[in-house]
């Protein structure tokens, strides 16, 4: 068995270095403008959460071995190398103070894509060693039990029987040729039973086949959040094998952020190759299924409604509009965040946070942002479509006795279904 | 006011006296940088002179030559000049616009075809002729065509006398000057980035009165203007010759007004008229004001090295140094982007596998 | 030679005293205008030279005034705009200066000779002077007879 040391680190970084960085790095023009856009430096007010300055171990390597200026400051002893101990130090910026939200990118006024640097940041941590304990604990179980939360087949299987007492809908497992091949969460399957019955009830009433593999239902992927490639690979390859042997027309994703990051933008990266296949999240396939008038939904919500959008929902991945059409059909009372879409404010959970109990109460601090967005509203539901961002609202909520509910879209758009007379107009 | 009209006339309705036309004739001459003695003479031939026809054009241009013309704070000569010219097409200024505008650029070349002065201010893309183009016509075509019925052309400003900021390394239109495109007629360069306004007036002027465009250098200035550089007409020139040179500027020499060589001033190889005409009504120049002069009427002042640089320095062999040194720096670029490529290489195959049994600390080997 | 600018860009003007705010071209000038004395008073040519062409800094501007003095003569034309016209204390040398309507400075000439032109009236002016003035004894004859 071998072990993470420095070395391995350093060259992971090395590797990690590639024409964008250099580029990015080469561009800054240190205006610091990424630190008003960071809700963990707006929220602490302390300048080390600045997004670039959690990359300057990685900016500093780059000087040193990619520039000739860097060399030569090198070659003089101007520039020191890089230790073990400063890399242990960045682990609490880099891990705990960053959610890969993506905010810091949207207004760099140069276009440095930081969040992408951070990202790659991340690989020279982990392999250094220095990631956080909760995130190595979830990122081992997932490779060795198929989910960063222990859950296993079997508990998947209970809730489905579950589902067919109250919905009277098998859940199709392993089923050849289905249209859709559905991916959990692992806090789905465990928090949020409710969405499991919800998709079963959509795509019944849709009339479109799908299937939950028994080898591949995770969607999750700690190796995108710890920063291991070559973890974050061997879990997309099981999604991908067990897509291409029940020969699935489209993988749907779930109600998760970064899963859908690392399913549909980094999946044909890690492996190589594009996909036989398409990958959606449920939000798009919801939208699609509305577009082709297979959606039929009856009421409205009587609740004052807010939505709530996932970072690598709107930012990472473009989703804006079709959350807000489906809103559309079943609210009469809606209104939009500060910020909303593409410059909304993280949750404070995302990109690892929630799995690293270090973070805890820095995590509590940055949802201070939400909750000022919130206190303006004056809502009676918070609707979002991440699992992530649910669990971090409801924490958040409760800390600070908001009574407000937090509800995932698929499961309200399942609540106003309108129900098939199947029964009577029939046989 | 018909076209048939002589500039005296024009003045003379405006309440000009005979002694009021001698004023105006002696600042003519002033504004055209001849000798007083030529009053006289001026005098002769504005009796004679007719309202000529100038069709003005705009091309890759950011409209500061017409504003360099147009933004004097009172009356002046130049707004006199502007009364005693027919300008029938000038896109910026004119209320027509689209077909209308074309029409009276059209119906002015025909009814002075041969006669009317071309002004064209802005450089001309011929990379991609759809870089710049006027009611979908490109600018080489509108130009070249123009220019067949012009009795002459003045080049205002230095992008269309020798490209100017669009030319600038690394040219991505391919923008070329008036001169690279039309050879057979007579072009006079008015380069500057704005040229003073007396000095597009004072070439207009010139071939109001005379018909005939003035004297000009070998880069087709008119001598009478940009003869001599700016150095040589520069009040800060004594501190130069005793040596009293301003290192920074907020030290005590930029205090007193010491020269500004040093600081970057290509005043010593660029010819203009700004030291002795001035800017805004002759209240000063750039020098005057405390920075060096940037060369704007010199061919490629872009791409001459930095603003702040000094020419040259004092050290004899100097320049050598830097050329050896910028070669050396060329080649060790270049020897660092192999570098470069080679690091990331070896990184690649360095890469161990990292699985989750490889995630928790132990022994750098 | 000098009109009024803002605070701002007057900060930059050196003010250091004489001689080092001298150009040099002040004295070359009364050479200049020594020549052209000489010259006038040889042969009756005028000489004129336009001030604008000749960088002067402003301190040295009032010494050269100073050095030729104050005259007896000091006239203002008034068309379009004002112009000055003054004998200095040397004898034969002029001052001109030309304003516009809102007094802003337009041009500065020295000129050698024993009355510039724009003192003397033009001819034209003379003979459409004497039609006129005929024209107006006629009127007034007239006016008498009735």
């Amino acid at each position: 068995m071998t072990h993470a040391t420095l070395e391995r680190g350093i060259n992971a970084l090395r590797e990690q270095i590639d024409a964008p960085v250099a580029a990015f790095f080469n561009s800054c023009v240190n205006c610091g403008i990424c630190a008003e856009a960071c809700l963990f430096y707006t929220e602490s007010g302390n300048p080390v959460y600045t997004p670039i300055h959690k990359l300057e171990p990685m900016r500093r390597l780059w000087e040193q071995e990619y520039t000739l200026v860097g060399r030569i400051r090198k070659m003089l002893g101007l520039s020191k190398a890089i230790t073990d101990e400063e890399l242990r130090e960045w682990e609490e910026l880099v891990y705990d103070g960053c959610s890969l939200c993506g905010r810091c990118s949207m207004v760099c006024p140069v276009g440095n894509d930081i969040t992408y640097m951070l990202r790659k940041m991340r690989e020279g941590m982990a392999a250094s060693g220095n990631a956080p304990e909760g995130l190595i604990g979830a990122t081992t179980r997932a490779v060795k039990l198929g989910s960063p939360m222990g859950v296993k087949v079997v508990a998947l299987q209970a809730q489905a029987k579950h589902v067919k007492n109250d919905t009277g809908l098998e859940i199709p497992f392993d089923k050849e040729g289905a249209d859709y091949m559905v991916l959990l969460s692992s806090m789905e399957i465990i928090n949020y039973p409710e969405y499991l019955a919800a998709i079963a009830r959509i795509l019944d009433q849709a009339g479109k086949s799908w299937t939950v593999s028994t080898e591949a239902f995770e969607a999750t992927n700690a190796g995108i959040q710890i920063g291991v490639s070559d973890i974050a690979r061997e879990l997309v390859s099981r999604v991908v094998a067990a897509a291409e042997k029940l020969k699935v027309k489209t993988i749907v994703s779930p109600e998760c952020g970064h899963a859908y990051t690392a399913i549909r933008w980094e999946g044909p990266n890690l492996i190589g190759r594009p996909f036989a296949f398409k990958v959606r999240h449920i939000v798009e396939v919801l939208d699609e299924l509305r577009k082709e008038g297979l959606l039929k939904t009856e009421g409205l919500e009587e609740d004052h409604l807010t939505f709530h959008d996932p970072c690598q929902l709107v930012r990472r991945g473009g989703v804006v509009d079709q959350p807000r059409n489906l809103l559309k059909m079943v609210s009469q009372n809606f209104s939009e965040m500060e910020d909303c879409g593409q410059m909304n404010w993280c949750c404070g959970a995302g990109g690892g946070v929630s799995a690293n109990e270090r973070a805890d109460e820095l995590r509590s601090k940055a949802f201070l942002r939400k909750k000022s967005q919130l206190d303006k509203l004056n809502v009676d539901t918070i609707v979002t479509a991440c699992a992530n961002c649910r669990i971090q609202l409801e924490e958040g909520l409760e800390e600070h006795e908001m009574e407000i509910p937090v509800v995932g879209l698929t499961e309200m758009i399942a609540d106003h279904l309108v129900v098939k007379e199947q029964s009577e107009g029939g046989t | 006011m018909s076209k048939d009209d002589s500039l005296v006339d024009v003045l003379q309705r405006s309440g000009v006296s005979r002694r009021g036309f001698l004023k105006f004739c002696a600042l003519t001459a002033s504004a055209m940088a001849l000798s007083p003695a030529m009053v006289p003479r001026i005098a002769a031939a504005l009796e004679q002179a007719r309202r000529p026809s100038v069709i003005w054009m705009s091309f890759q241009e950011c409209t500061g030559c017409t504003e360099s013309l147009t933004r004097s704070h009172s009356a002046t000569i130049e707004n006199l000049i502007f009364n005693a010219i027919s300008l029938d097409y000038h896109h910026t200024l004119q209320a027509a616009s689209g077909e209308a505008a074309e029409a009276a650029r059209e119906a002015a070349m025909e009814e002075n075809w041969g006669k009317y002065l071309l002004v064209v201010d802005g450089s001309i893309p011929v990379g991609n002729p759809g870089f710049s183009t006027i009611a979908g016509i490109s600018n080489k075509d509108m130009l070249l065509e123009t220019a067949r019925g012009a009795a002459a052309i003045v080049a205002v400003g230095t992008c269309s006398a020798y490209g100017g900021l669009p030319h600038a390394a690394p040219n991505p239109t391919g923008a070329v000057s008036v001169a690279d495109l039309v050879t057979d007629k007579p072009i006079v360069n008015v380069p500057g980035c704005p040229p003073i306004p007396v000095v597009i007036s004072g070439v207009l002027t010139h071939y109001l009165t005379f018909g005939e465009i003035p004297e000009l250098d070998e880069l087709g200035r008119p001598m009478a203007f940009y003869g001599q550089n700016i150095h040589d007409r520069c009040y800060r020139r004594p501190f130069y010759e005793r040596g009293q040179f301003a290192e920074t500027f907020d030290d005590e020499g930029a205090k007193k007004g010491w020269c500004l060589f040093k600081l970057g001033c290509k005043g010593p190889v660029t010819y203009n008229a700004c030291a002795t005409v001035k800017w805004n009504q002759g209240t000063s120049f750039p020098i005057e004001s405390g920075h060096g002069c940037l060369g704007c009427s010199e061919p490629d002042f872009w791409d001459m090295g930095g603003f702040y640089e000094a020419l040259s320095t004092p050290l004899p062999g100097f320049n050598e140094a830097i050329a050896y040194g910028t070669a050396a720096g060329a080649v060790a670029g270049l020897a660092s982007g192999v570098l470069a490529s080679r690091v990331k290489k070896r990184a690649k195959d360095q890469h161990q596998t990292v699985s989750v049994d490889d995630l928790e600390k132990g022994e750098s080997s | 030679m000098k009109t009024e600018c803002g605070s701002s860009c007057s900060t930059a003007r050196f003010e250091v005293d004489s001689p080092s705010t001298m150009t040099g071209n002040g004295i070359a000038l009364l050479y200049e205008i020594t020549h052209a004395l000489e010259r006038y008073a040889e042969s009756g040519e005028a000489t004129a030279i336009d001030l604008q062409r000749v960088p002067l800094s402003d301190q040295e501007s009032d010494w050269m005034a100073g050095m030729l003095g104050k005259g007896e003569i000091n006239a203002t034309l008034h068309s379009m705009g004002r112009t000055t016209i003054e004998e200095t204390g040397t004898s034969g040398v002029w001052r001109i200066a030309h304003y516009d309507e809102s007094e802003v400075l337009l041009g500065a000439f020295i000129e050698v000779t024993n009355c510039p032109e724009l003192l003397c009236t033009p001819a034209e002016d003379i003979r459409e002077g004497a039609e006129r003035l005929k024209r107006r004894l006629k009127e007034i004859s007239e006016e008498v007879k009735q």
